[in-house]
């Protein structure tokens, strides 16, 4: 490496840790720079600066490592989804089909019957179908005789 | 950096960071931000790209390390993940620049002009000869000759024995003295 601003406390000679140098090692003065030595305070201001760089990464870790840290969006995901599924859904069916629409003609009043009555020709079964329900006849009959016009 | 009575061992950090924790983190980056930089520094010679190369290789590692199994030692594997940071860089950059190497600041003495010129021309044929040396055999002359780390630190590191790494150390001089062999035998004669 290279003498740099950044790099002021360079060692001016490559200096192994504790072995000898041997007969065959190269001149130092040939020697590429060397970084500053383990214990100059460059690298102390280094370390501090990458841990900052890797705050981001390590709190992202940390909420995906620890459930309790887990956003309170996720939290209510999880506690109320169902809930607010079906919440949706019902919104979505009140929405998409909607409440029936009231009909324009009005059912037959008191006044009618005796044309409906007429219409029918004395069948109760008919008088229901009439009033748009499918009716058994015996059971038409029955409901017929309790109905005084 | 860090007391080495109180050295908690590097797999035991890497879990703690695994689950988040800052201190561990810290304990680690401050025990291999200076072999991780001496790592990326033996593919890459401007000090900007071998900040910036090591400042990535933190973060690919730290972005990476559910992939670390901490049964297995975590000096080697980070020193995997600064390799290969360094490498990319280095491709994406083109071939190691020796040229682009200033030349001086070991001269500490004020070295006479020719005497200096001199100096930089072989440390820009030794920069050469470096690079054309293989991968594993430059790192290792690069952390034992160059930054003086141990052979024992730098065969924890690169995940060698030390006899491997002072085999790589004694054919990375032969290579560099043939290469050299002209100033080699200058430098005998001024002795002599």
């Amino acid at each position: 490496m290279s003498e740099t601003k950044d790099h002021p406390q360079r060692r001016d000679a490559a200096t192994p840790g504790g072995e000898a140098r041997p007969e065959d090692a190269l001149p130092r003065t040939w020697l590429p720079e060397g970084l500053p030595p383990a214990h100059d305070t460059y690298w102390e201001e280094t370390a501090a600066r990458t841990v900052a760089n890797l705050e981001p990464l390590l709190a992202a870790r940390k909420a995906k490592a620890e459930p309790g840290a887990r956003s309170w969006v996720s939290e209510m995901g999880d506690r109320w989804g169902a809930a607010a599924l079906l919440a949706a859904a019902a919104v979505v069916l009140l929405l998409g089909v909607g409440t029936p629409e009231a009909s324009n003609e009005p059912l037959p009043g008191p006044d009618d019957w005796a044309l409906v009555l007429l219409a029918v020709e004395g069948d109760p079964a008919r008088l229901w179908a009439e009033l748009g329900v499918a009716a058994d006849p015996v059971l038409a009959w029955l409901a017929f005789e309790g109905i005084d016009p | 950096m860090e007391e080495e009575g109180e050295r908690e061992a590097d797999e035991s950090l890497a879990r703690r960071v695994q689950g988040g924790d800052r201190a561990a983190l810290e304990r680690l980056v401050r025990r291999y931000v200076r072999p991780v930089h001496a790592v990326v520094a033996s593919f890459l010679s401007e000090p900007a790209e071998i900040e910036d190369a090591a400042q990535d290789a933190f973060l690919r590692a730290l972005g990476a390390l559910d992939t670390y199994d901490p049964r297995r030692p975590f000096a080697p594997w980070l020193y995997q993940v600064a390799r290969n940071v360094a490498r990319n860089q280095m491709g994406s950059r083109g071939v190691r620049r020796a040229e682009s190497l200033p030349a001086g600041g070991r001269e500490a003495s004020h070295p006479l002009p020719d005497q200096a010129a001199e100096n930089a021309e072989i440390r820009d044929r030794l920069e050469r000869a470096l690079a054309r040396l293989p991968e594993q055999r430059r790192t290792a002359f690069r952390l034992v000759e160059v930054e003086g780390m141990t052979t024992l630190e730098v065969g924890r590191i690169m995940g060698i024995a030390p006899g491997t790494v002072r085999s790589h150390v004694h054919h990375a001089r032969r290579h560099l003295r043939t290469a050299l062999a002209e100033y080699a035998d200058a430098t005998e004669d001024a002795r002599g």
